[in-house]
């Protein structure tokens, strides 16, 4: 008992990199849990994916527009291509011949190529590294990152918040949310410009791949522990919280990526709702349809 | 005669330049129960989403109480299709009945002893007291409807519109549903509903309004429900080639 | 004087002077070609981002041959990727059905938990501090002009057999991408055919990566198929458009690519793509923009000569 206690306080001791790796995941994966619930019941977790890579370009166009890579500069950089592209992205959805998904997957890879040409090519010389908007460094935040999350992430919930009736309307039933005059679209871009924003915030910690899995995978695994929306978002954020913890002791227990084992450990935990979830967990709902067809059989024998 | 609940003046409204209503008028009297009829593809839910303020006319305009419809959206109360909707959403069926009073307590607003007597009285009405707790897919259809018509209770107003409530029901919910639209009626509300089902139409409701992507007929049921207008609404070629169009937008 | 540069290396390109040139553009037009006529099927089924999960769970198969193996063989890589984007096509398909799962989000938990175990190794394999691991990492951008002749033919191989695998199974594909459940009342065992073009999709995958990179193997998945459908309404134009233009697009990658120091293939690839789509957007005879707004432009003349309003 001691030893694991000994274990769990030891890199708490070893320099700030802990508390500082820790105090930004934890922001960065609850502001994304709270966020990617909205998202997913929107059936619009891909789009996280497709903001979270166009945030690259945006990036790399700011610098080329600006020549500086300020936090403000930079956020707001990925906001406008970011915009740009959702709103490419649903202008193309809404011709007949092109699904939403393949929109999605259009936009976001060209955008995504532009950005890679440009980093190679025109801002060579930029200290843009690829390696860290992709991986990100936990366990060595900068100040810059970890200022930008401390000031990001509370305003973003704070917003949540305050909109929450329009979020959860709109989420739910969009012809009702406009009928009671609910500003729809503008709630849907709001909720885009937030995940722009809070995706921008974490690349530099935690990486694009990671902004990712924090934004789609708690709230799908919220989803199948939660009857309402309240505690889907708590069933959401716990999650992140717990991966996010487990994720940090194993990257140092095994010396690998912070931000690569958390979303690791996130999926473990999604696997085991889908499996083991009281009501909606595949293996309840095998028994329970068993259990059902012994019933069913017995009264006619 | 009391001023109109309803002006259709003039509406004409197209998807991609194609209308789909086409140049219509007419006016609905206050306090009276209004089914709006005609074949798929006649522009039924496309002249409601007008009504509801969803959807801007190209031509004409649609006044509420003889004023424009956008300033009196606080008057109005919906119930959309209940298709619409995602029914694995996390949300109660008491939930869903208190965001009827989300126009007026607003974003930050407390939800009050007035909202919670509102949400309680909304769902007594239709039965649903002791479905609150549960999550909405777990309801049966009926149910579901029940709930989607005690949250436009809930949320009060003069005008109800109602997209099909009456599909996928069974028949003691229809029977339930139209109790309640009678009594709002009854109370001096005025109640549009689209309907689907011709055998019904002369036992529910006051007025008709029968559409077929020009306006048909509009006036007391008994005056309009009559063999030639419904010739005129569903006439055979018509109902076939306007269908198939239905059946393209709805891919979209 | 830097335009005759450019003319200079344009001729090189175009006269093979280089051998590895031509490998590498032949690997870029098999790329488009097998990527358009796998990715036209998905596509239409509305699946178009499994593409984009399966190339990033090929990471963790690459990662993981390079850690097992631990040498950097190449068919040893790929057949890693080949077992980890398959893993990863299954997994969506799996995460997909049921109650409280939504498609977009398994393609979302496949993509984003399988890059992560492949970081996790990559992270892993740098420690081991043999310092081959900057091989892995050509996976993720891609780069053509690094394939083998021997590599090259086997590609050819693979990508010969996936073809006429498609074409032996035309008909069913063709009648299950359009109405499924009519296919299965039909007695075509649509959970079988499924299950091969999900294999498709990762021999796809493992046969482009190494031109296009794991990250943008979607868009050559997505993204010819996509212009195929403003170019013609039938299935088998499409495919075949789909597989010319991604060809194209993969010749004129590995061109530009070639021209300009710094650009690697995949990105070019893409963006020649991207070319193409937004010019069968505008122009294509099937709901292109600009043709549509003429010939509505026209109806409307012809059913009001004055011109009414």
């Amino acid at each position: 008992m001691m030893a694991l206690i000994e274990w769990l306080v030891a890199p708490w001791q070893w320099g700030d990199w802990m508390w500082r790796g820790m105090l930004t995941v934890h922001l960065v994966a609850i502001g994304c849990a709270v966020l990617g619930v909205f998202l997913y019941l929107r059936r619009m977790s891909l789009l996280a994916d497709a903001l979270a890579h166009v945030a690259l370009p945006g990036i790399v166009a700011a610098f080329l527009v600006s020549g500086s890579l300020d936090a403000p500069i930079m956020l707001a950089g990925a906001i406008v291509v970011g915009l740009v592209s959702a709103i490419s992205i649903e202008t193309l959805a809404s011709r007949p011949n092109i699904r939403s998904d393949a929109a999605i997957g259009i936009v976001f890879t060209s955008f995504f190529a532009v950005g890679v040409i440009l980093l190679s090519t025109v801002v060579r010389d930029a200290h843009i590294d690829t390696h860290c908007l992709l991986f990100g460094d936990l366990l060595g935040v900068s100040d810059r990152a970890m200022f930008l999350v401390v000031t990001v992430v509370p305003a973003v919930l704070m917003l949540v918040v305050v909109f929450y009736r329009w979020l959860a309307v709109s989420s739910f039933d969009l012809r009702f949310a406009s009928a009671i005059g609910i500003p729809v679209v503008a709630v849907n871009y709001g909720l885009m410009t937030a995940v722009t924003v809070t995706a921008v915030a974490g690349f530099e910690a935690v990486g694009a791949i990671l902004v990712i899995a924090l934004i789609i995978v708690p709230g799908a695994t919220a989803h199948l522990l939660a009857d309402r929306l309240i505690t889907m978002i708590a069933w959401s954020v716990a999650h992140a919280i717990v991966s996010s913890w487990v994720g940090m002791y194993v990257a140092i227990a095994v010396n690998t990526s912070a931000a690569g084992a958390i979303v690791v450990v996130g999926g473990a935990l999604y696997l085991a709702a889908f499996l083991f979830a009281p009501r909606h967990g595949r293996i309840v709902m095998l028994l329970r349809r068993r259990a059902r067809r012994r019933h069913d059989i017995t009264p006619t024998s | 005669m009391s001023e109109a609940a309803v002006t259709v003046d003039g509406v004409t409204l197209s998807y991609d330049g194609e209308p789909v209503v086409d140049d219509v008028t007419f006016s609905l009297p206050a306090a009276t129960l209004v089914g709006v009829v005609g074949p798929n593809g006649a522009g039924k839910s496309t002249l409601i989403k007008a009504m509801v303020g969803t959807k801007k006319p190209d031509r004409g305009q649609v006044l509420l109480f003889g004023r424009p419809a956008d300033n009196e959206r606080g008057a109005l109360t919906y119930v959309p299709q209940r298709g619409a909707v995602d029914w694995d959403f996390p949300i109660t069926a008491g939930e869903v009945v208190r965001q009827g009073r989300f126009q007026s307590t607003g974003l930050l607003g407390r939800f009050g002893a007035d909202d919670r007597k509102a949400v309680q009285k909304a769902m007594e009405s239709v039965e649903i007291t002791d479905l609150r707790h549960r999550q909405i897919g777990a309801l049966s259809g009926g149910q579901q409807q029940r709930v989607f018509l005690a949250r436009a209770l809930a949320q009060g107003g003069e005008l109800f519109i109602l997209d099909e409530p009456f599909a996928g029901v069974d028949a003691a919910t229809e029977s339930a549903i139209v109790d309640v639209l009678r009594a709002l009626r009854d109370s001096g509300k005025t109640v549009v509903v689209v309907h689907h089902d011709l055998m019904t139409v002369t036992d529910y409701f006051d007025r008709l309004v029968l559409l077929n992507r020009n306006l048909i007929a509009c006036g007391p049921t008994n005056e309009v429900f009559n063999e030639d207008s419904l010739r005129d609404t569903y006439g055979g070629r018509v109902a076939i080639v306007t269908k198939s169009g239905d059946d393209a937008r709805a891919e979209k | 004087m830097l335009a005759n540069l450019y003319i200079e290396r344009a001729r090189e390109f175009f006269y093979f002077q280089y051998d590895f040139v031509a490998y590498a553009l032949g690997a870029s037009v098999l790329v488009g070609i097998v990527c358009g006529l796998v990715g036209t099927f998905l596509v239409l089924r509305g699946f178009s981002l499994i593409g984009d999960a399966t190339g990033h769970a090929t990471l963790p198969g690459v990662a993981g041959a390079f850690v097992i193996t631990g040498v950097q063989h190449p068919v040893a890589l790929l057949a890693g990727a080949l077992v980890s984007g398959g893993l990863g096509a299954l997994t969506v398909g799996v995460f997909s059905r049921g109650p409280r799962v939504r498609p977009d989000a398994a393609i979302g938990i496949v993509l984003s938990v399988f890059f992560g175990v492949g970081i996790v190794l990559l992270a892993y394999i740098q420690g081991l501090e043999t310092g081959r691991q900057a091989g892995l990492e050509q996976f993720l951008f891609g780069n053509a002009a690094a394939i083998t002749p021997g590599q090259f033919w086997g590609l050819v191989v693979v990508g010969a057999i996936l073809c006429a695998a498609i074409a032996v199974f035309y008909r069913p594909l063709a009648l299950m991408t359009f109405d499924e459940a009519y296919a299965k009342a039909m007695g075509i065992n649509t959970m079988a055919l499924e299950i091969g073009l999900l294999a498709a999709l990762s021999v796809a995958v493992v046969i482009s990566i190494q031109a296009v990179g794991v990250i943008l193997v979607a868009a050559m998945l997505i993204i010819p198929p996509s212009t195929g459908r403003f170019l013609s309404g039938r299935l088998s134009m499409v495919i075949l458009w789909s597989m010319v233009l991604g060809g194209l697009s993969g010749a004129l990658g590995a061109f530009i690519s070639y021209l300009f120091a710094g650009v690697a293939t995949g990105p070019a690839m893409v963006l020649a793509a991207t070319g193409f789509f937004v010019v069968a957007l505008l122009f294509g005879p099937q709901g292109g923009v600009v043709t549509q707004s003429i010939r509505r432009r026209r109806r409307q003349a012809s059913v009001a000569p004055g011109g009414a309003s």
